[in-house]
């Protein structure tokens, strides 16, 4: 799993599950921005910019987005929200919408690396708009399941069957790996055109997923709560100091 | 006496002991289609029938229990996944007809209830809850090595259905008939009860091999529907006529001490133990499940099982006679015989040799019995590594004083408590979380 990519949605998991921002979401938005930058981070842009790193979208719309991050490779294009009736079916389509403008962009321009999405949500996210991010390739963080990226992490090493079932790990890496996707992964550039798998992650693969998600994410937050307890509640204390939470 | 050593170990076995190879399983655990000996447990197999399957039916009691218990109140090793697995199908041969009027039960009594039974085990891998468990015994059901000609359980059900009805298999509205009888069952069990799984149902309407449709299904979609799925096959049972479905679960150790399982889930599974066993009212009654125990799950799960307040499992409580039997291992050296035959019997070439105990000698049959402490499981594995080395060896004959030779008095070794635990854990802790 992409190691940016991991620390980045840990940092958002922590923010979402022990933070408490100020209402509005304001405040939600610079703690990412914060966070982005803690992890070294090469390039940053954070909220009212509307183009993605001084480049327009491929429609010319002007796209806000809360924040975007770079290193090596890797490019994170990030939506924080904070709202008491948490991520929205339309908020979640815009975001899709707007980066894949972007990416459309970035495509035009032969521009090298990986992109992947973020949403981070503060209040936890409904099913069906779970399926939706599983099915484009947008990883969404909320604060009541661990996000994907880092459970693929723990699923890639050698001593994961401690933690998740061993029969369920190889649909677990499949499956997950499509839904934590780049989108140069899961829009394939071929010449001219973008190939979009149809095939991959169909109806029962997205309940599928949904279940292993929170199975996965139940398995290895009692993991660490038996052998290393406490290790998320210092990790976002440490965190908190960095980007000055109090 | 030593001869033949020039001899390939498997040309000696024929020309000396008269088998076509080693009979004796390496492991100590039960091979899908391993060899059975009825009378090896005469009484413990009476008390299973006359306890955990007749009581069952007539007290419509949701569980009863099998213990393994040898010296030391050690697990005995093969006897209870042995038979559970004979008994499952003795029943789906005739229905348990054969069983119940064995166990007691009046002949018009006996007309008027039928049985199915499927076997399913716990493991390591993938079924570590009730869930899976259920979609296995579904497996089980729809397995033709587990049915009779052939055919599985299943198939057989199908068939009982347009048999009773008097319908012609090969009658073009056969289809039509099943799928009436079908929705017409689920209308009895509970007129408010979710639609049947349509993969399944679809093909067990049409006829089609289940297997084909059960091959498709997913690790994740085993665990999330395993239940949905044996709903069917209930409702195929009742269609069929039979009230009184038994699913033998075997392993339970594996959801015990499986370390990837946190005391929580452990206490949600057992809970739906009794949520669905006990408190589903289309399965109340008419569902039971054997279930197999010894120390270690006993020690694991106790708690668990009484905060659930599920039936008592303790095997020493003379209050559970009725629901519990105990599997008490080999006690005798008779009995080491007839293990023995009955697995020499299935590698003899001639048929002159059948019934008797070459190469063994009399007196290895004590050293045997002494040496397992009982355990079958043991036993077999001994028997193993003895006929193997007396082969290689050129022993033509095995007494009990080659055996001691052999393991040099060496007791099987007592399974230990890994003192390296805590370190290796706080280490691989450590490596997941990098």
């Amino acid at each position: 799993m992409n190691r940016f990519l991991t620390d980045f949605c840990e940092a958002a998991y922590l923010l979402a599950r022990f933070s408490s921002p100020q209402e509005g979401g304001y405040a939600w938005q610079a703690f990412m921005q914060e966070a982005l930058h803690s992890y070294d981070a090469m390039a940053l842009q954070g909220p009212y910019n509307l183009q993605l790193f001084g480049m327009a979208s491929a429609s010319g719309a002007r796209h806000e987005l809360d924040g975007a991050a770079g290193a090596l490779h890797t490019t994170i294009l990030t939506e924080a929200k904070h709202l008491q009736q948490g991520i929205t079916k339309d908020d979640i389509c815009v975001f899709d919408r707007k980066t894949f403008d972007y990416y459309i962009a970035l495509v035009r321009r032969h521009v090298a690396g990986v992109h992947y999405r973020v949403l981070s949500s503060a209040t936890p996210v409904d099913a069906l708009l779970r399926k939706y991010a599983f099915l484009f390739g947008i990883t969404l963080v909320e604060p009541s399941i661990c996000p994907l990226p880092i459970l693929l992490s723990v699923t890639e090493k050698a001593d994961c069957d401690e933690v998740f079932p061993e029969g369920l790990i190889g649909q677990f890496l499949g499956l997950a790996s499509h839904a934590s996707a780049a989108l140069e992964q899961r829009y394939v550039q071929e010449g001219r055109y973008l190939r979009f798998d149809t095939r991959v992650m169909g109806e029962d693969e997205l309940d599928d997923l949904e279940f292993l998600h929170k199975e996965f994410s139940e398995c290895w937050l009692d993991f660490i709560d038996r052998n290393r307890p406490n290790y998320y509640e210092q990790k976002a204390e440490e965190l908190f100091t960095r980007i000055g939470i109090t | 006496m030593t001869t033949g050593q020039q001899r390939d170990k498997y040309t000696f076995m024929e020309e000396e002991w008269g088998i076509d190879g080693n009979p004796f399983p390496s492991e100590a655990i039960e091979a899908t289609n391993g060899p059975y000996c009825d009378h090896l447990f005469p009484e413990e197999k009476s008390s299973f029938i006359s306890h955990l399957v007749y009581s069952a039916v007539m007290d419509r009691r949701p569980m009863g229990f099998l213990w393994s218990k040898g010296p030391g109140g050690r697990d005995t090793g093969f006897g209870k996944t042995t038979m559970m697995r004979n008994v499952a199908s003795q029943i789906n041969e005739d229905w348990g007809k054969r069983i119940l009027e064995g166990a007691g039960m009046r002949p018009e009594k006996v007309a008027e209830h039928k049985l199915i039974a499927m076997y399913a085990a716990m493991n390591t891998l993938s079924v570590a809850g009730i869930y899976p468990l259920l979609f296995s015994a579904v497996e089980y059901a729809a397995d033709p090595r587990y049915g009779v000609d052939n055919k599985c359980l299943i198939e057989r059900c199908r068939d009982l259905i347009l048999v009773e009805a008097g319908v012609d298999p090969s009658d073009p509205n056969a289809n039509d008939f099943i799928e009436g009888a079908m929705l017409n069952a689920r209308q009895t069990l509970g007129p408010t009860l979710p639609p049947m799984r349509s993969d399944f149902l679809d093909a067990f309407v049409a006829g089609e091999p289940i297997t084909d449709v059960l091959a498709e299904v997913s690790p994740a979609s085993r665990v999330r529907n395993g239940l949905a799925y044996f709903d069917v096959l209930f409702t195929i049972a009742y269609a069929a006529g039979i009230h009184d479905v038994f699913v033998s679960i075997d392993q339970l150790e594996d959801l015990a001490t499986r370390r990837d399982i946190g005391n929580a889930k452990k206490q949600r599974e057992v809970g739906r133990f009794r949520d669905i066993l006990s408190e589903t009212l289309h399965y109340k009654g008419r569902l039971h499940a054997i279930f197999t125990f010894h120390i270690r799950a006993q020690q694991q799960l106790g708690w668990m099982w009484r905060q659930e307040r599920l039936p008592s499992f303790d095997p020493d409580d003379p209050a559970n006679q009725g629901s519990v039997v105990v599997l008490r291992g080999l006690r005798t050296v008779d009995q080491v015989r007839d293990l023995l035959v009955t697995y020499l019997d299935t590698r003899r070439v001639n048929r002159a040799d059948v019934g008797i105990i070459r190469p063994f000698e009399p007196s290895a049959l004590d050293i045997l019995l002494q040496r397992s402490e009982g355990r079958v499981g043991i036993l077999l594995q001994d028997a193993y590594r003895i006929l193997d080395s007396a082969a290689l060896q050129g022993h033509s004959r095995v007494d009990g004083g080659y055996i001691q030779d052999l393991f040099g008095g060496r007791a099987e070794p007592a399974a230990q408590q890994d003192t390296t635990t805590t370190e290796s854990q706080t280490d691989i802790v450590d490596r997941l979380l990098q």
